[in-house]
């Protein structure tokens, strides 16, 4: 059994200009223990299926597919089934510390939530706990810092606390959405160091949701990398970086500052407008008339390396 | 073109009695030649933002002076400076915030073209299709309004209100770092290449290495309001002789999963730039750090690379 598996899953939202499609068909499966990062530009919907997995969309949205999480469908449970899970199984690790963090309660208050919701802990005993949690993320001085609130943490400190909240009750899956954006490059660095450490000790499972693929080499195990609204290469790292398959996975690489700094031209397009047949067509210099009439299938081109594209057909 | 010398800015906060300052720079000095490109780079809070506004005097400095052509900027006139001004260009960081969302793109390049006197009326449209043209815009984008248009597209436009008073001197304050990886490659390669063609001279901030390696001719890194090394883009990335540097560099995720780079974790955050570490700033995070350090400051010397440090 697959430890999480999500089938066919589609997410739309329904806005005054129409239907928003932010996941369209995306098939993806985790194993258990294994990183997966999740790559895509802003608003191809990656943070839409982060948010899926728990449900904490709101109410204008439909989803269709599945998500089996141990083999149990995450998407038909009941409210209170769900709620076991958040924070006890499946954590999420938000992008913005300081816009997702109770700004009137204590870091310590806010970092012993989960512990008290799902282990029914004492006080006392959660506070002990939470100290121990702080000292591990590497928080200096847990015991004050515990008493602080989140305005008085600089930004590392801050998404050190939310690893930490997020970490507490030991699940199985982290769902980390940007962890490191918004940092310098130092603290960047700090915090990618005290994940991957964390990660190998607990032997947590991983999606990271980012726009970063240096911070995702350096994490996970395997890359999926997403264009407006589905999945167009799945590939471990290595073989995404040394054989990108897609043109869109090599434009991208092509892109970074250290591989050439050479664009893809133009735009993603919107959520609300999407192309008929390949979504990358547009843009894509290898573009057929096949590609703008019908949607490729994800196709097996080598081991675990799935892509795309009528190319590799 | 321009000399920096001795610059500080320090910002005064807390009330009538607990009163304080942020020493955000104390005490800058560089030069940049003409049609040359320096790199400023540091971690947030450093201070290298407030540089690049002293440099154009939207803030007034502490001390210290900046020389553009032989004139200081701060001893100017209102009216001399206001001249000086359309030499002068900056691009910010938030492309939204820096245009009028009541402004469609089109009268917002018009606006500098009106106020300089650039072309007369009847040229006015010629000139201003004409800008749109060099950063990559369609003509059916003047008539939008920035909030129409992405992040990406807004920041092309500032970058055509900027061209359009052919200015001599732009600073660039972290143009991209709004911006995805695409859309930035494709922002930078336009700002290189109306760097080119117009033969600008240019400071651009940023945090990110790997953007000012690929941007400029010589960089200038910043720690806690002053520089610790400045030299050829060469030399700090391929022979860099400060620790803080090192640290930096070595922070760079690196994109090829084959190559494991032995990196320096640097303890802690950034000190307070109220109350800043005795002697070097950097100190408190060497991990070379000895006795000296903490006692006295190191200045910056050096011949063409300058580094400001006891143990170089």
């Amino acid at each position: 059994m697959t430890f999480l598996s999500i089938q066919n899953l589609n997410v739309h939202f329904h806005t005054e200009d129409g239907a928003v499609r932010a996941v369209n068909g995306i098939d993806l499966d985790i194993e258990e223990g294994e990183k997966l990062g999740l790559i895509g530009e802003t608003g191809c919907g990656k943070t839409v299926l982060g948010m899926a997995i728990l449900r904490l969309l709101s109410e204008n949205t439909t989803i269709k597919g599945r998500i089996l999480y141990k083999g149990k469908d995450l998407l038909t449970m009941s409210d209170r089934e769900i709620r076991r899970i958040r924070g006890k199984e499946i954590a999420m690790i938000f992008q913005n510390p300081l816009s997702s963090m109770n700004p009137v309660l204590t870091v310590g208050t806010q970092v012993a939530e989960p512990v008290e919701l799902h282990q029914h802990l004492k006080k006392q005993d959660a506070m002990q706990k939470v100290i121990e949690m702080i000292k591990s993320v590497k928080i200096p001085s847990p015991h004050e810092r515990a008493k602080e609130y989140p305005h008085e943490f600089s930004g590392g400190m801050r998404q050190r606390a939310m690893i930490a909240m997020g970490l507490i009750c030991m699940p199985s899956l982290i769902i980390a959405d940007e962890p490191t954006t918004g940092l310098d490059v130092t603290i960047q660095a700090q915090i990618v160091e005290l994940m991957s450490e964390m990660l190998r000790d607990s032997g947590t499972s991983m999606l990271l949701i980012t726009h970063d693929l240096a911070v995702a080499a350096e994490l996970c195990d395997y890359i999926a990398m997403m264009y407006p609204g589905e999945i167009v290469e799945y590939a471990s790292i290595r073989d995404l970086f040394k054989d990108p398959k897609h043109p869109y996975t090599m434009g991208f690489l092509d892109s970074l500052p250290g591989r050439g700094l050479k664009p893809i031209a133009g735009l993603s397009p919107s959520l609300i407008n999407l192309p008929v047949g390949c979504k990358f067509h547009p843009r894509c210099s290898f573009a057929t008339k096949r590609c703008k009439n019908n949607r490729p299938e994800l196709i097996e081109v080598g081991k675990k390396h799935y892509v795309r594209c009528f190319l590799y057909d | 073109m321009i000399e920096v010398c001795g610059l500080k800015k320090y910002f005064q906060t807390g009330g009538m009695f607990g009163k304080k300052f942020i020493k955000a720079v104390d005490g800058v000095d560089f030069e940049i030649e003409k049609g040359e490109s320096l790199g400023l780079v540091g971690e947030s809070g450093c201070g290298k933002t407030t540089v690049g506004r002293l440099i154009l005097r939207l803030v007034e400095p502490t001390q210290g002076k900046v020389i553009i052509d032989g004139t200081n900027l701060f001893e100017l006139s209102k009216k001399d400076l206001r001249k000086m001004r359309k030499k002068m260009q900056i691009i910010f960081q938030n492309p939204d915030a820096s245009l009028d969302p009541r402004m469609r793109i089109g009268d917002c390049i018009a606006e500098p073209l009106k106020l300089y006197k650039v072309v007369n009326k009847k040229k006015m449209n010629d000139k201003i299709m004409q800008l749109i043209e060099t950063v990559g815009l369609n003509p059916e984008h003047v008539n939008r309004y920035p909030h129409e248009l992405s992040g990406g597209q807004n920041q092309r436009a500032v970058i055509a209100r900027i061209l359009a008073i052919n200015p001599e001197f732009i600073v660039a304050d972290e143009p991209t770092s709004a911006l995805d990886v695409n859309v930035q490659a494709q922002i930078l390669h336009i700002i290189r290449n109306v760097n080119e063609k117009f033969g600008l001279t240019c400071l651009f901030i940023s945090h990110d290495l790997e953007v000012i390696k690929i941007m400029t001719d010589r960089v200038a890194v910043m720690y806690l309001g002053k520089l610790v090394e400045i030299g050829k883009t060469d030399q700090i990335f391929n022979g860099t002789k400060h620790p803080y540097t090192k640290a930096l560099l070595s922070a760079i995720p690196v994109v090829d999963p084959d190559v494991k780079r032995k990196r320096i974790i640097l303890k802690g955050d950034m000190p307070n730039p109220i109350n800043p570490p005795s002697g070097c700033r950097f100190h408190t995070r060497c991990q070379y750090s000895e006795k000296i350090c903490e006692i006295e400051e190191p200045v910056l010397i050096g011949n063409g690379h300058k580094v400001a440090c006891h143990l170089r």
